[in-house]
């Protein structure tokens, strides 16, 4: 008799779990990808141009993806508000899982490279050492960095460094894709690292700065250009 | 009623391990033990196989400080000495690195030699860097009813002693300085300890990228542009990796306590903190191969140009860092 009971539990489960599949719903990968222009991002490299007429390599770029709203063509809304660290070298934050995605067709699909004003506080992200590193020290306003792309740049054949940090709450950027091609569970985004350096403003290390943290209008023209930087 | 029931259950459980201590004081026991992780800090990832104990700990800690691990009389403690932050001063050869929250660490040595767990690295010590004969360990009777109470095992292998080695490592932790009292608002800073602060915090000093806000270290290493030509021997995490991206990087080793070390960078090239200081200041050799971006911004090209004043008041931040309740911690020092 026992023996039995114990038989049917699991096989009740499995039953009741592949249910819920059958509703139309499940995981949505999404995986990030990099290039610049027509190159795939190499780091450290200096292999790119960017529109202000530099060539430049990239050594690091962190950052945060979060607030994902999938608007599907019946009208319905996915929304998803879990934060993502993305360090753009390490391959497994470079592929994220939304739980529970519906069937269907979207044709808008918004969200932010940072993080809302609710979560940009020091310490309300869990303390990971990811999350301290992107610290945006109370000094300087507090919260987190949004986006850290870092990297050098030949001016007249002399390398500096740029270190393009994006923080504080009016310069989140958000992100709106038209349509996104969703394929049997995957979407892909690629981030042209050109973008940030152009449209609508031109970005210029040398006129508007290579460290952008402490520049209001920096991190302005920057956040700017962001919009348009995932297609 | 419930609660009576669950209650009386745990008396009974209780009871029940209680007598079996009784019966035979040479049987395995565990009694959990829970990590005091300091505020603001991660939760500390435990292995399945190595969950804290007090036997296991204190098992750790005896190893620590017995030069039974070492041929040659040497403990661990014999080169990381509490009272400096697990270091030690005046060495000739590569600076000792310090022993601090290193439960949350990924890339050891200076070099990034090993980039694993702390069991691996551990292990690591033992085997490789001692040469542990582990044949000492099972010829004595102590050791061998210790690990065999703490982990329940008859035989000792390396693997044994560098788990142990580990639990004790997993306690080390700084992060009650006075800077921390003051993060948690138990008391405030002097005037010229904040002005430093705000110095290391913003881009006036721009140090916060790579010593963060909790570790003071990124745990990641950098080319800081101390020196603007290598040579074998001297190239940094290139030598590990074969990577000439990484000609000339080292790991970020922690602030916290360094104001009672004498010896500062992979080569103890300074002997105090103004010197170091001095280093950022004015010392940055600019053309330096993978020199770390945030060393050669345009806005840097002149030095962080810090007034006598600013430094002063930035090796006091540092000096903000020292813990003088782990440092004297009597559960961290030699076991009676
Ligand atoms: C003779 C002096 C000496 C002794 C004895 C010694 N160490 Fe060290 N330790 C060092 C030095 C020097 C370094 C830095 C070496 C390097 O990075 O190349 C170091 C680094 C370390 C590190 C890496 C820390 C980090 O931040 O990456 C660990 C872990 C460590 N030691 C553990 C131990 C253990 C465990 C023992 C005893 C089994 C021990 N050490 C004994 C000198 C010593
Ligand atoms: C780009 C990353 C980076 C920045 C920015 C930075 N550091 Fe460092 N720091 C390091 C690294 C890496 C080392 C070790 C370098 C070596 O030995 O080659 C180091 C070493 C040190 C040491 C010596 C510690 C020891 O135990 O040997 C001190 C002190 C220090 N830094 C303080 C500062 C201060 C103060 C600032 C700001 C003015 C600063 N650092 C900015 C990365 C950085």
């Amino acid at each position: 008799m026992n023996w039995k009971v114990l038989l049917i539990v699991p096989v009740w489960l499995v039953a009741a779990m592949g249910c819920k599949k059958n509703e139309g719903k499940n995981d949505l990968q999404i995986q990030l990808n990099y290039k610049i222009d027509n190159l795939p991002l190499k780091f450290d490299t200096l292999l790119y141009h960017c529109e202000a007429g530099y060539n430049y390599e990239v050594t690091r770029l962190h950052y945060y993806l979060s607030g994902f709203v999938f608007t599907m063509t019946d009208g319905t809304m996915y929304n998803h508000n879990q934060v993502y660290y993305v360090d753009a070298r390490q391959v497994s934050t470079n592929t994220i899982s939304l739980p529970s995605f519906p069937k269907g067709i979207c044709n808008k699909l918004s969200f932010y490279i940072g993080i809302d004003s609710l979560k940009n506080k020091t310490d309300s992200l869990p303390a990971t050492f990811d999350n301290i590193n992107m610290g945006w020290p109370d000094a300087m306003g507090g919260g987190y960095h949004f986006v850290k792309l870092e990297g050098h740049y030949l001016d007249s054949a002399v390398s500096k460094g740029f270190a393009m940090h994006i923080g504080k709450n009016q310069f989140l950027v958000p992100v709106e894709i038209n349509n996104p091609t969703i394929t049997s569970g995957k979407l892909s985004l690629t981030m042209n690292i050109n973008e940030w350096f152009r449209n609508p403003y031109l970005y210029d290390f040398k006129l508007h700065g290579s460290y952008s943290m402490n520049s209001d209008s920096a991190m302005q023209l920057l956040s700017a250009n962001g919009k348009d930087v995932f297609d | 009623m419930e609660k009576l029931i669950y209650s009386l259950l745990l008396g009974l459980l209780l009871i029940t391990f209680s007598c079996k201590k009784v019966v035979n004081d040479n049987t395995p026991s565990f009694t959990p033990y829970q990590i005091d992780i300091p505020k603001r800090f991660p939760a500390m990832e435990i292995p399945d196989d190595n969950l804290m104990s007090v036997e296991r700990l204190a098992l750790g800690r005896k190893l620590y400080y017995d030069p039974i691990l070492s041929n040659d009389g040497r403990a661990c403690a014999t080169c990381h000495i509490q009272q400096i932050g697990f270091t030690k001063n005046s060495t000739l050869g590569v600076p000792v690195l310090p022993h601090q929250n290193l439960g949350w660490n990924k890339n050891f040595l200076w070099k990034g030699e090993k980039n694993c767990t702390l069991e691996e690295m551990m292990l690591f010590e033992v085997h490789d860097f001692f040469v542990t004969d582990i044949a000492k360990l099972n010829a004595s009777k102590e050791y061998k009813d210790l690990f065999y109470k703490a982990y329940g095992i008859t035989t000792i292998t390396h693997k044994d002693a560098a788990y142990a080695l580990a639990q004790f490592f997993r306690v080390l932790n700084s992060g009650n300085s006075k800077f921390d009292k003051y993060r948690r608002n138990e008391l405030s800073l002097t005037p010229n300890e904040r002005n430093g602060m705000i110095i290391f915090f913003t881009e006036r000093g721009d140090c916060f990228h790579c010593h963060n806000e909790i570790f003071f270290t990124d745990n990641d290493f950098h080319n800081t542009g101390l020196d603007s030509t290598f040579f074998p021997g001297s190239m940094g995490r290139y030598e590990v990796t074969g990577n000439a991206n990484d000609i000339g990087k080292y790991k970020t080793p922690t602030l916290r306590n360094c104001e009672l070390r004498d010896r500062f960078m992979h080569d103890g090239r300074f002997s105090t903190l103004e010197e170091v200081i001095e280093f950022y200041n004015t010392g940055v050799k600019q053309t330096s191969v993978n020199i770390d971006p945030l060393m050669v911004l345009p806005e840097k090209a002149l030095g962080l140009q810090l007034t006598q004043q600013e430094k002063n008041d930035l090796l006091l931040f540092l000096k903000t860092l020292t813990d003088t309740a782990f440092l004297s911690n009597k559960q961290l020092n030699a076991p009676q």
